[in-house]
């Protein structure tokens, strides 16, 4: 597999803040790597810095087999690209959009007709043709947003939170189309917010304030997780009523709050009842069971570990 | 070729879809053509007087006096004969000629009543008018001192009896409109492109479409040129929507070229264009453009001559005038508008407008270049 990009490095600093702290990605043809991690962690920077749209601080990179700093038009002209926020003209149709957008990328009309029926058909908008923009729904949006995007037939996609804010039906739908895509053996580097999501990745980079702190298969990650995880939960009663006090007992480890539960992760393999014996002081309705890590779980562990070596 | 069209038709589309602000662009205009046409009016002070006097005798020195006297003339200096006054006012060095004929004061002891002729550029109406009264005042004033030694009663009664005989150039009805017209065209174009040319690009960086465009093929130029030329275009397009309107509702006709108001024009939307430009490149929102806009508009109009005569200003700001785009676009456009001037004429204001024009323009496009890109 060819590989798309490749950043080696990456340093990026606005003013006296850290974006970018020695970011090594790389996304390759036909499969969708996925860049998690919270608002602020780096992705939409990472994004822009492969797009040339901004320049970066240190380290080496290369986009589409091109040197970033000698073929910036090269790179912005043959990637696709969906900014963070919709980012097309609401105030034109969505058929005024393509046809925009397919005139500024190529010069041969008599493809506009066939490139369109094939979008419309992908991205179902034919119903839309005449609806402005900003009128359409979330999904629509992003779909139309899409669209254009692959208006030139790119090798390689970046996505910045495409799904964002957008109904779990349309997200389905959309993931469904970058698998498309996919199968067609163009490249996306698609970031998100939605850990349920990094599992349609092929790859994934977990991302937290500037670095790269965990990186593999989604299933894998999971997998290659040493420790032993436990939940918590207490009938009738909130996780952060007894968040602080499971804390106390097991300082040193992580423990936090996962949905209405609490989550214990060991380091080291530990019995169930010795877990049970160190939290009799608590509350006798206390309910502890072991628990295989979902990808979130992994991704507040390898956030909290940082934290704890002192890294900030 | 093909992308800069893309994105001029894109612009089109843009406005067409907005139908507030197309009913707002094609009417308020005119809507300002009209009012402004009406209702500004001008302050008369410090009108440059140039005195013919071939009487000298103590009564037209008298009446000189009465004028050099008044804060509303000031004598820039006097002519050796009729016609060197009246190169004067040609050249523009003074409004008001004051032509005292020699038998003036002999005629005022013998009949009673002596003539003197006061020519007045009327071009700015209302100050020829104004002035005028003033001049009137003097001239009563001065023959009521004098006529206990020259006149007899009963032509005291009459009120003046220096009459004064005045020949209005340029704008022979002496309608105020006739000298706003031309400003008021200036100001709705330099209104237009610049609000239009700064409030465009700052929306495609504000909805996020300006780093869309940033990766498709389209370059700076074509963008740059993609964004101005709608502008362009739609600027000329009011232009002549604004002289047919003046024509129809002023009855003021151009006097001069068509083409080389377009010309002129022309020049000076690079610069308007081009500070349109230039506040992309500094606001982030359309708020911050519209502020910025706002500063540039009212420093151009202010400094233009438009409201407050240049020659009534404190020397510093007068300085100032001097890099204002605005003030030699006034100028130009009333002289092509009302007396027909050719460029060749007008040199003195063309060459600071194109230069000028040219210096914002492709000062905007470097620092769009260094921000934007």
């Amino acid at each position: 597999m060819n590989s798309l990009i490749k950043a080696e490095g990456i340093e990026k600093k606005f003013g006296t803040v850290n974006a970018l702290r020695g970011i090594s990605l790389e996304v390759s043809e036909g499969s969708i790597t996925g860049l998690i991690g919270p608002d602020g962690a780096g992705k939409s920077t990472m994004m822009k810095i492969a797009l040339t749209l901004l320049k970066r601080d240190g380290g080496s990179i290369s986009v589409l087999s091109v040197n970033s700093d000698n073929d910036k038009t090269f790179i912005r002209q043959n990637v696709g690209y969906m900014p963070e926020i919709f980012s097309l003209y609401t105030d034109l149709t969505v058929e005024e959009n393509l046809n925009f957008y397919f005139t500024i990328h190529k010069m041969d009309k008599q493809d506009y007709e066939k490139k369109r029926e094939r979008l419309y058909r992908f991205s179902r908008l034919e119903a839309f043709t005449n609806t402005k923009a900003g009128s359409l729904s979330g999904g629509m949006k992003q779909k139309l947003a899409l669209s254009c995007a692959l208006m030139h037939d790119p090798k390689l996609l970046i996505l910045d939170e495409p799904t964002t804010g957008v109904d779990p039906l349309s997200r389905q739908e959309f993931w469904g189309m970058l698998h498309e895509l996919k199968e067609e053996g163009v490249g996306i580097l698609v970031s998100t917010p939605y850990m349920e999501e990094a599992l349609k990745c092929d790859f994934v980079y977990m991302m937290n304030k500037g670095k790269i702190i965990g990186e593999g298969i989604p299933e894998n990650l999971s997998e290659e997780f040493e420790g032993s995880l436990y939940e918590f939960e207490i009938p009738g009663r909130k996780p952060q009523e007894f968040l602080s006090e499971l804390k106390q007992i097991f300082r040193g480890d992580s423990v936090f709050m996962s949905g209405k539960k609490v989550h214990l992760a060991l380091r080291g393999a530990e019995e169930l009842s010795d877990i049970r014996t160190k939290t009799t002081s608590l509350d006798p309705e206390l309910l502890v069971r072991k628990k295989v890590p979902e990808l979130e779980d992994i991704f507040i562990i390898r956030v909290l570990a940082e934290g704890s070596d002192g890294n900030d | 070729m093909r992308r800069i069209m893309a994105m001029i038709r894109k612009e089109f589309h843009q406005i067409m879809s907005d139908k507030f602000m197309l009913r707002f662009l094609i009417l308020a205009p005119l809507f300002q053509l009209i009012l402004y046409g009406y209702a500004l009016t001008m302050e008369t002070e410090h009108v440059k007087t140039i005195i013919c006097d071939l009487d000298r005798s103590s009564i037209s020195r008298q009446f000189i006096l009465g004028i050099s006297n008044n804060d509303r003339f000031d004598i820039i200096g006097t002519a050796g004969s009729y016609e060197e006054m009246e190169t004067n006012i040609r050249d523009w060095t003074a409004v008001i000629g004051i032509y005292i004929p020699p038998e003036f004061s002999r005629d005022l002891g013998k009949n009673g009543q002596g003539d003197i002729l006061a020519v007045l550029d009327s071009v700015n109406g209302n100050q020829a008018l104004t002035a005028y009264g003033y001049l009137k005042q003097i001239a009563a004033e001065s023959a009521l001192e004098l006529a206990p030694v020259h006149v007899k009663e009963e032509y005291l009664s009459k009120g003046g009896n220096i009459r004064i005989n005045s020949h209005y150039w340029y704008n022979p009805e002496l309608k105020d409109q006739d000298y706003m017209i031309p400003g008021i065209v200036v100001l709705i174009i330099t209104i237009i492109s610049l609000m239009l040319g700064s409030m465009s690009i700052v929306k495609e960086k504000e909805s996020g479409t300006l780093e869309q465009l940033m990766v498709t093929p389209l370059g700076k130029v074509q963008l740059i040129l993609g964004k101005q030329i709608p502008f362009l275009l739609y600027s000329f397009f009011e232009l002549i929507v604004i002289l047919k309107l003046a024509a129809f509702v002023f009855n003021i006709q151009l006097a001069g070229s068509l083409l080389s108001l377009y010309f002129v024009i022309s020049l000076y939307l690079f610069t308007t264009l081009g500070l349109g430009l230039f506040v992309s490149t500094l606001a982030k929102t359309q708020q911050q453009a519209l502020f910025l806009t706002w500063f540039f508009m009212v420093f151009m109009i202010m400094l233009s001559g438009f409201f407050i005569p240049i020659e009534n200003m404190p020397w510093a700001l007068k300085l100032i005038t001097y890099v204002n785009p605005l003030r030699y676009m006034m100028t130009t456009v009333r002289e092509i508008y009302l007396k027909a001037t050719p460029l060749v004429s007008l040199l003195d204001q063309v060459v600071p407008l194109a230069l000028l024009g040219a210096g914002i323009f492709i000062a905007s496009v470097l620092k769009f270049h260094k921000k934007v890109f």
